[in-house]
């Protein structure tokens, strides 16, 4: 099992790749276009959620912090915005501002984040599981301190962002529903995929964050500053994380909930863990959770068809359990095979050393 | 001395964190604009004292006037309830936490970080919730009783022995062997134990999710809930049944459960730091290589622990729907508790002594802001306090090596490690 897999990872690969572009080809005709425009919004949060936690992996730090970050990013968004006493006929602060301002505030917390990890050593996991349990205390305590209401913060000051629709593609029967009318964030993040990738894979900073997530030592002994790297890199991965959450805020329902995030930014993780840490995996795997959970609600909705909508979203959840077994038994597998083959390789040296010094026979005793 | 040294140190550290928390916590109290001490003083009033306390010293020791003789008498505060006391509350809320709690050390202790005590913690959960009901309506069947009530009271009580113990025992079952795949995956193939159980959490809550609001929904309740758990199941609250008339548990539901945790403590204390099992265990934490020269199986001591682990949090899932909840409703499964017990873990630094200690100041802590809420502040207060204690804990290490550097700039050590201006050569 193990030798198969690790013979056949590329075949395997392929097929597995294929196979989940056609299912999503095919969901993308069967389902309506509401549900596939839906399912792209859903997975928003999750590309920019996990290119936030694939970017600190990769550079060596397993950042589980990035559900706070994302809650941060999606209150700050609308606190910006909110002004209470704003007169009807005055025109409401751009959202725009509030998603930089999310942005901003995720930076600072994922810099403040890199320094308590970094400088003072506190445990990582101990400091994201703090960080998150400090935000989402902290978000409500502030909203109900500073702004006297109680769950949900809502004005009509507080503006969605407007959706864009694409002058040309709109017109185009399936592709002018599946590719215009999100909003700002969902272009950007599909912008941040493809620059992130740039930055990992073409640039110097890049190199340098995957050399330090590889083998922090070895990075260190070529003169890379280790610290220095994995602080940018967690201060990119906060913003990143901040303007994921400002998405939730500003994006959808223009309006900021109690622990809104519900849990999301621990999936981006899972994303994040399912795309093997590469950013362009990462947004198909996005717009597979993405989809699980509108296909969720929609069967939720449809009365014809009994799906419990848990079910569907846990499934998204048993194929990330099914990848990482499968990841890890191909590493297994590849070992194997390395052992077999040097031992193979290994032992015909040393039956030819043995016939080149017995002459051919074998050493029996006399 | 040594020795002494070492207990008060152990012992000191978590103060001074939990004053450092509560000294930043007040900026916050006082950005609400309320009075920090005067808050304080409610927060930790309402959490760990009776209902008439309104001092920090009446934490401690209480005067009461006699209401017949006029006469004031002293009390030690913990014993005086007779208007109801806190700490019966605070128990409560502390039982599964030390069993998550506990869960959590025995898996660190094997050099596993899981924190899958949230998954395992629900499961346990809604099997005792399902269990509840279902396995004592069978009982009924089986010996064809229509209604529960006419139940002769041989078999009631035979019931009600061992139904609980049946229900406790497939929770911790169900929990042991969800934690144990997590453990599997790492030993038998590397795969990173944080990880593993952050998803087997998400899936357990997304299928317990699913259950109550599909096979198991009792009714068309406006929030998703199974049917109450039979009489025979349920671990009946102390006051509800030899202590009815004692006012200091207000109305807390604090039964058997507490004792189970208790024991729980006990046994683990012993199975951990005086068998050999829990010595390999130990070892397989200190390091894992060292472990297997001298003859551990490291692989499985650690599905062991991971065994032992998940046991632990199903059982505490299943203390708190029999002893407390007596029904599953939708929401419980998000309250976090797994999480909790972890972070107790981590402030009680794997002692199981400090987790009994820490569980009930958290969820003091936890009770005191809930009630602090009828005042100006938020009861978030206390979910920051504690980040911030247990944040202020963590950095212990950079705390005693700040100490150190201080100390050595003070008074310089005369060491030979230092460096002597002229080199002492006999040639």
């Amino acid at each position: 099992m193990l030798e198969w897999i690790a013979r056949y990872q590329r075949p395997l690969q392929i097929g597995g790749t294929t196979l989940g572009i056609i299912l999503l080809l095919v969901l993308i005709t069967v389902l309506p276009p509401s549900v596939i425009q839906s399912s792209i919004r859903f997975s928003t949060p999750f590309i920019l959620g996990s290119l936030a936690a694939l970017l600190a992996s990769r550079a060596g730090v397993l950042n589980l912090a990035i559900e706070g970050k994302m809650l941060l990013g999606a209150f700050i968004a609308v606190i910006v915005l909110y002004r209470p006493d704003l007169p009807p006929e005055a025109t409401p602060v751009n959202p725009l501002w509030g998603v930089l301002a999310a942005g901003i505030a995720g930076g600072v917390l994922g810099f403040i984040f890199a320094v308590l990890y970094l400088q003072i050593r506190i445990n990582l996991i101990v400091l994201a599981l703090a960080l998150n349990l400090f935000v989402a205390n902290a978000t409500v305590f502030f909203m109900r301190v500073r702004f006297d209401v109680f769950g949900t913060l809502a004005d009509p000051s507080i503006t969605g962002l407007p959706t864009i629709t694409i002058p040309l593609i709109q017109d185009i029967p399936v592709v002018g529903t599946v590719f215009s009318g999100y909003n700002f964030i969902v272009y950007l993040s599909w912008l941040m995929v493809a620059v992130i990738w740039a930055v990992m894979y073409r640039t110097r900073f890049g190199r340098h964050i995957r050399a330090v997530g590889e083998n922090k030592e070895a990075a260190e002994s070529v003169g890379i500053n280790v610290t220095q790297v994995q602080i940018f890199a967690l201060t990119l991965s906060g913003m990143l994380a901040g303007v994921a959450g400002s998405f939730l805020s500003l994006g959808v329902l223009s309006q900021f909930l109690e622990n809104m995030t519900a849990g999301r930014g621990w999936i981006a993780l899972t994303v994040a863990i399912f795309a093997i840490n590469r950013p362009i995996p990462a947004f198909f795997t996005s717009l597979f959770f993405g989809l699980a959970e509108s296909v969720g609600l929609y069967v939720d909705r449809v009365e014809a068809i009994t799906l419990p909508p848990n079910l569907v979203q846990m499934f998204p959840q048993v194929a990330t359990l099914g990848a990482l077994v499968l990841v890890a038994l191909r590493i297994r597998g590849s070992e194997v095979l390395r052992r077999r083959t040097f031992a193979r390789d290994f032992g015909k040296q040393l039956d030819d050393l043995k016939n080149a010094v017995t002459g051919g026979k074998t050493a029996t005793g006399d | 001395m040594k020795r002494l040294q070492g207990a008060l140190e152990n012992v000191s550290i978590p103060i001074l964190a939990t004053l450092l928390g509560l000294l930043v916590g007040s900026i916050f109290v006082g950005a609400a604009g309320v009075q920090p001490i005067e808050a304080y003083t409610r927060l930790f009033c309402e959490g760990f004292g009776s209902t008439d306390c309104d001092s920090f010293s009446d934490l401690i020791i209480v005067d009461i006037e006699d209401e017949d003789t006029g006469e004031i008498v002293r009390y030690f505060a913990p014993f005086y309830g007779d208007k109801g006391h806190s700490l019966g509350l605070g128990l409560e809320r502390a039982t599964p936490l030390i069993l998550t709690a506990l869960a959590a050390t025995v898996a660190f202790k094997a050099g596993m970080f899981s924190i899958g005590m949230d998954g395992q913690f629900a499961l346990g959960a809604v099997v005792a919730a399902f269990l509840g009901y279902w396995l004592p309506q069978q009982v009924y069947g089986v010996f064809g009783i229509e209604d529960p009530d006419t139940a002769g009271r041989v078999l009631f009580w035979a019931m009600r022995l061992t139904i609980p113990i049946i229900i406790m025992a497939l929770a911790a079952f169900v929990g042991a062997w969800y934690s144990w795949i997590a453990g599997y995956l790492k030993v038998k193939l590397n795969v990173n134990e944080l990880i593993s159980t952050i998803i087997l959490n998400a899936i357990a809550v997304q299928f317990v999710t699913y259950l109550l609001n599909g096979p198991l929904r009792a009714d068309m309740n406006n929030v998703a809930r199974t049917e109450r758990i039979d009489d025979t199941a349920w671990l009946i609250p102390f006051n509800r049944t030899f202590l009815s008339d004692v006012n200091w548990f207000n109305g807390a539901r604090l039964g058997i459960g507490l004792f189970i945790a208790l024991l729980a403590g006990v046994l683990l204390w012993y199975y951990m730091w005086r068998s050999t099992r829990g010595y390999e265990q130990r070892m397989t934490q200190g390091s894992k290589l060292f472990a297997r020269f001298g003859g551990i199986s490291t692989d499985r001591a650690i599905l062991r622990a991971m065994l032992i682990s998940g046991a632990l949090s199903g059982l505490a899932g299943s203390i708190q729907i029999l002893g407390v909840e007596r029904r599953m409703v939708d929401g419980f499964v998000l309250s976090g508790t797994g999480f909790d017990g972890v972070l107790i873990a981590v402030l009680a630094r794997e002692s199981i002594v400090a987790i009994y200690f820490i569980a009930l100041l958290y969820s003091g802590l936890q009770l005191g802001s809930i009630n602090l809420q009828f005042g100006d502040i938020p009861r978030q207060l206390g979910g920051m306090i504690i980040a911030l204690i247990i944040l202020f804990t963590a950095m212990e290490s950079y705390f005693r090596e700040l100490i150190t550097r201080v100390r050595v700039r003070l008074m310089p050590p005369a060491s030979p490690s230092t460096p002597q201006e002229n080199p002492a050569g006999g040639d």
